[in-house]
């Protein structure tokens, strides 16, 4: 216990350490705003947009997004996984092309995408719901892959209905990896969101980020990172929060509790 | 007198290779024939490859026999649908069920889990007489392997199958955990008067549980002998000292051996 209150103290004294050089920075070189605005004005900024609403009515723009095209993401690349594993012949078939989409940085298709489906919200939907899909499907189909095939004997043994097979052992066995594929997929979807809103943006944080360049805001810049840097975190929470309730049998999760 | 529950009539099993390999098939087990009286403790031994685990996968039905049939007389009294009770080398218990819950898991598939709940006190009775009592609300994880299997072999016995079937049970467990364990497992068999068919490749083993071995060779895995083990029971430590028991040890150690050479 002793030493973790160290630790605490130690992190935010390197908090403290960067913000006062940062400040001490901008006033012996005597650093112009728009170059790098000073720490409190970067604050003040933050809780200026928070306060007019701007903040809020970008999130939200940014988050509907998310919310929505990770839901159908990921909804598809759990029934995408399951449906592999069902043939072999199938899984062979289709896995190296799987493996060349997931490899492909999903932003790449933003410009495509604008032509095909416009400046709006579809194409920045489409591209959030690719982000999710990839990570979702693939530790899906790998971890069905890799239970112990002597629990399918048991449940053999008991005479259980498929239903049962797939409800009862097959999916809770494989959440943990699900888990760690939904992890990786809402971060893809939060910078693909995030991403899109740069070219095909009306509105957003993203969109909200290319404002502020195109203003020589900096301080309007550097407080909409931390606002995705916390849309981010409170997405990325959301998950692990949802784990943490679902796997409390994990052992993994037990040791990053502990540690 | 003795009732037999069970009948293994020439049970063979070819894995054939395939039309495409061009390779000849692979006769893993030949002709297997033996039977099995009521409340009667079997051991099969045999050199890995002999197709001893095929065999009780044979029984169970996990998988399909190439020919000969396994005949398990029906229980008066079994009002589940199961005849059999399968224990693994690994405990397979579920993560998020504790360990009560997981040794009433075969009621909750049967039956849902209302009356896996309801059956309860059965349940406890089993861990009693399996020296469990007082880990019911454990998670596997706080469990030691021992206690583990320990569990599994309360589920496999929860719904009262009329045979027990266990592939090698006790093999990732060390050596000293494993001869209390045969023993936990004598005292349950006794209590129990299971009819029980264990598969172990440890000659001491065997010799120290059964009623009978049942030593098997490989290429093509066959029985190779029967040997009868007359050692008096309740059996303890002093049995292994016994000059007997070293005299059943050396014959089924000479009948591995024997066939290994071959």
């Amino acid at each position: 216990m002793k030493r973790n209150w160290r630790v605490y103290l130690l992190s935010i004294g390197i908090l403290i350490l960067i913000i006062g050089s940062w400040k001490f920075y901008i006033i012996k070189y005597d650093i112009s705003d728009y170059m790098l605005p000073s720490p409190e004005k970067v604050l003040f900024k933050f809780i200026e947009i928070l306060l007019d609403g701007t903040l809020l009515r970008h999130s939200f723009a940014t988050s509907m997004a998310i919310i929505l095209g990770f839901g159908i993401g990921s909804g598809l690349g759990f029934f995408g996984g399951n449906l592999l594993t069902k043939s072999r012949s199938v899984e062979k078939t289709i896995m190296p092309y799987v493996f060349i989409l997931q490899s492909t940085p999903k932003v790449a298709f933003i410009p495509l995408l604008v032509i095909w489906f416009g400046l709006g919200f579809a194409s920045k939907l489409i591209l959030v719901v690719l982000s999710a899909f990839f990570p979702v499907m693939l530790n899906t189909l790998m971890s069905f892959k890799s239970i112990d095939p002597s629990y399918f004997e048991l449940m053999n043994i008991l005479k259980a209905t498929k239903r049962q097979i797939v409800f009862k052992v097959k999916v809770p066995l494989s959440m943990p990896m699900i888990f760690a594929g939904l992890k990786v997929g809402m971060v893809q979807s939060v910078i693909g969101a995030i991403v899109s809103e740069w070219v095909s943006g009306q509105s957003g944080l993203g969109y909200l980020l290319v404002f502020g360049s195109t203003q020589f805001s900096s301080d309007l810049l550097m407080a909409g990172i931390f606002a995705t840097t916390f849309l981010g975190l409170f997405f990325y929470g959301i998950i692990a929060v949802v784990e943490n309730k679902v796997l409390f049998w994990h052992r993994t999760k037990q040791i990053v509790l502990e540690a | 007198m003795m009732r037999t529950v069970m009948e293994v009539n020439n049970v063979t099993k070819i894995y054939s290779a395939g039309k495409k390999k061009g390779g000849s098939d692979l006769l893993v087990l030949s002709n297997v024939s033996f039977s099995i009286e009521q409340g009667e403790f079997v051991s099969v031994i045999g050199p890995s490859g002999c197709g001893k685990s095929t065999l009780l996968k044979l029984i169970s039905g996990l998988i399909p026999k190439t020919s000969g049939y396994v005949n398990i007389s029906p229980s008066p009294n079994n009002i589940e649908r199961n005849d059999i009770g399968f224990v693994f080398q690994d405990a397979v218990l579920l993560p998020w069920y504790t360990a009560l819950e997981n040794a009433s898991f075969p009621f909750e598939i049967m039956f849902g889990k209302k009356v896996a709940k309801e059956r309860r006190s059965e349940i406890e009775r089993l861990f009693a007489i399996a020296g469990l009592t007082g880990f019911e609300d454990a998670y596997p994880h706080e469990l030691s392997g021992g206690m583990k299997q320990r569990v599994s072999i309360v589920r496999a016995l929860s719904y009262d199958p009329q045979v027990l079937l266990m592939d090698e049970p006790f093999g990732a467990i060390d050596a000293i955990t494993r001869e209390s364990l045969n023993n936990v497992l004598l005292d349950i068999w006794s209590k129990t008067g299971k009819t029980i068919i264990f598969v172990t490749h440890d000659i001491a083993e065997a010799i120290y549980l059964s009623d009978r071995v049942i030593v098997m060779g490989r290429n093509p895995g066959r029985i190779i002998e029967t040997i009868h083990i007359p050692l008096d029971r309740p059996r303890n430590d002093d049995t292994k000292l016994s000059n007997e028991f070293y005299g059943l040890a050396k014959k089924a150690k000479s009948l591995l051996e024997l066939r290994d050479e071959a």
